[in-house]
């Protein structure tokens, strides 16, 4: 496994764990929560602090597979594959983050023609369930943005590892 | 037929030359080894430089190195 993979495969479970534990928190919160609260900013110091520790354990274990394989020449080189691979894998993430600020788009249209036309909302329990039948506030808008971002961010790794896999 | 349609003699010209390892060929023409194992797999195709430089090492042609072809 190439250090370029290592490094991606750290980045996508890193990223996949935060991602997973702040949307499955945030998500299931009545819809009446307060997301600018101090209880939020308290969550996401305590992501940020996930996040670091779960870092380090993943760069140890990484550490540890290495220790058994020697040097590593090609540490810091790059060459016209590596420059492919992420280019295709940033094509992957855009294409992901275009199709999902579409589907945002059309999302919140929607929300807002069925509130024109007056059909009638059903009471949400859940901020997703928020999400889906509306009415949407700036904040909730932010944290669709947010997944949408959380979503291309994983695809440019997964991309990486996949490109790696197959050769190019 | 590899995936990118292009076939290569750099295995039997690396032991040709002296049994050169695969990293000593990535450190000879400035690529990574990984890069020479998907070229030599015919997973990926080399730029037009990258085969020079490849070709250079050996001091052959591009053309006894790499081949295209159905």
């Amino acid at each position: 496994m190439s250090r370029q993979e290592r490094v991606s495969w750290l980045a996508l479970v890193v990223n996949a764990i935060i991602g997973a534990v702040y949307f499955q928190r945030v998500l299931s919160l009545p819809a009446t929560a307060d997301l600018f609260g101090l209880r939020m900013a308290g969550f996401a110091f305590q992501l940020i602090a996930l996040s670091i520790v779960v870092s380090i354990v993943c760069e140890l274990a990484l550490r540890l597979v290495r220790k058994g394989e020697g040097s590593d020449p090609d540490r810091n080189r790059t060459d016209e594959r590596v420059t492919l691979i992420n280019l295709k894998a940033r094509r992957n993430a855009h294409a992901v983050l275009w199709a999902g600020m579409f589907a945002a788009l059309v999302q919140i249209t929607l929300l807002e023609w069925a509130q024109r036309f007056g059909h009638g909302h059903s009471v949400p329990q859940t901020v997703l369930g928020l999400m889906v039948t509306g009415p949407l506030a700036p904040m909730h808008i932010a944290q669709v943005l947010l997944l949408v971002m959380t979503l291309a961010g994983i695809t440019v790794y997964a991309s990486r590892i996949f490109y790696c896999r197959r050769g190019y | 037929m590899p995936p990118t349609g292009i076939t290569n003699q750099i295995r039997k010209l690396r032991f040709e030359k002296n049994e050169m390892t695969q990293q000593q060929l990535a450190d000879a023409v400035g690529a990574t080894r990984q890069t020479i194992i998907a070229i030599e797999a015919g997973k990926y195709a080399p730029s037009l430089e990258l085969a020079f430089r490849i070709a250079r090492i050996f001091s052959r042609g591009v053309d006894d190195v790499f081949n295209y072809g159905p």
